[in-house]
């Protein structure tokens, strides 16, 4: 049984690519990064280029508060789905997501708060939630 | 020379006491809980009970939406400065903090990327 699970690092990098087909799939565009770590019962990714052409239309215009909500309400659309996509890769219910974007830098971070820890090979990798 | 070396644990337990003192000193509010995780030049802190009793109130009595809007505008005053917290303490400079709370849960959530500043070297942690 416990061969079938995947290590630690295995399922970081599994959630990272199928996060960044999410994106493309999506939106229309690929971030040119997506890194995720597990910590605890949580899981923080982060997405490097995520910002769409359209969205730097508008800051290219100066029409930043028009891209800051874009990216707002694209980020609640599609939430309810990436919810999904972790639920499925990580096999634990995914209590919250908290997201933020960057318009300038192009970067989005991303907090999902996960019912439990999720299994794998090697729990001993994932870090305890200090505090 | 060894004793620059700052442990993670130090640096963890200065960062959750002066976080913890803006939220008391500015919202006289007593934080839950304050998590740490630290990889590459990337800080990611969650902070647990954040909610004050007035927003509290305002959820309890079907005024969510009036509480959303209290809590961004205590975010727009608190990140800026959980921010500088993280620049003073870890000697970086922060190049995106991005964090975002939810009401229900009564979190927030913050990732800071930074890098070290020139005269500093990644070494001087004992991460």
């Amino acid at each position: 049984m416990a061969d079938k699970l995947l290590t630690c690092g295995q399922l970081e990098r599994k959630l990272s690519q199928r996060i960044q087909a999410f994106y493309r799939q999506h939106l229309g565009h690929q971030p040119s990064k997506v890194t995720c770590q597990l910590f605890g019962s949580k899981l923080a990714i982060i997405l490097e280029d995520s910002i769409t052409s359209a969205e730097q239309i508008l800051v290219d215009e100066g029409k930043n508060e028009l891209a800051k909500k874009v990216r707002s309400n694209l980020d609640d659309a599609i939430q309810p789905e990436l919810k999904e996509l972790i639920k499925g890769i990580t096999q634990v219910e995914v209590i919250d997501i908290l997201s933020d974007a960057t318009l300038d830098t192009g970067r989005t971070g991303i907090i999902v708060v996960l019912s439990q820890t999720p299994q794998v090979r090697n729990p001993e990798s994932i870090p305890k939630v200090k505090s | 020379m060894k004793n620059k070396v700052i442990g993670i644990k130090k640096i963890e337990s200065i960062l959750s006491q002066k976080i913890k003192d803006v939220y008391r000193e500015q919202l006289e509010h007593k934080l839950d809980k304050i998590s740490f995780k630290l990889f590459d030049h990337t800080l990611v802190i969650t902070l647990e009970g954040i909610i004050t009793s007035p927003e509290k109130l305002l959820q309890e009595n079907d005024r969510l939406d009036l509480a959303k809007q209290v809590r961004k505008a205590v975010d727009d005053v608190i990140h800026p400065q959980i921010q500088d917290i993280i620049e003073e303490v870890l000697r970086v400079k922060v190049i995106d903090f991005l964090s975002d709370t939810t009401i229900d849960n009564d979190m927030t959530g913050a990732i800071a990327i930074f890098e070290f500043r020139q005269k500093d070297h990644p070494q001087d942690y004992e991460l």
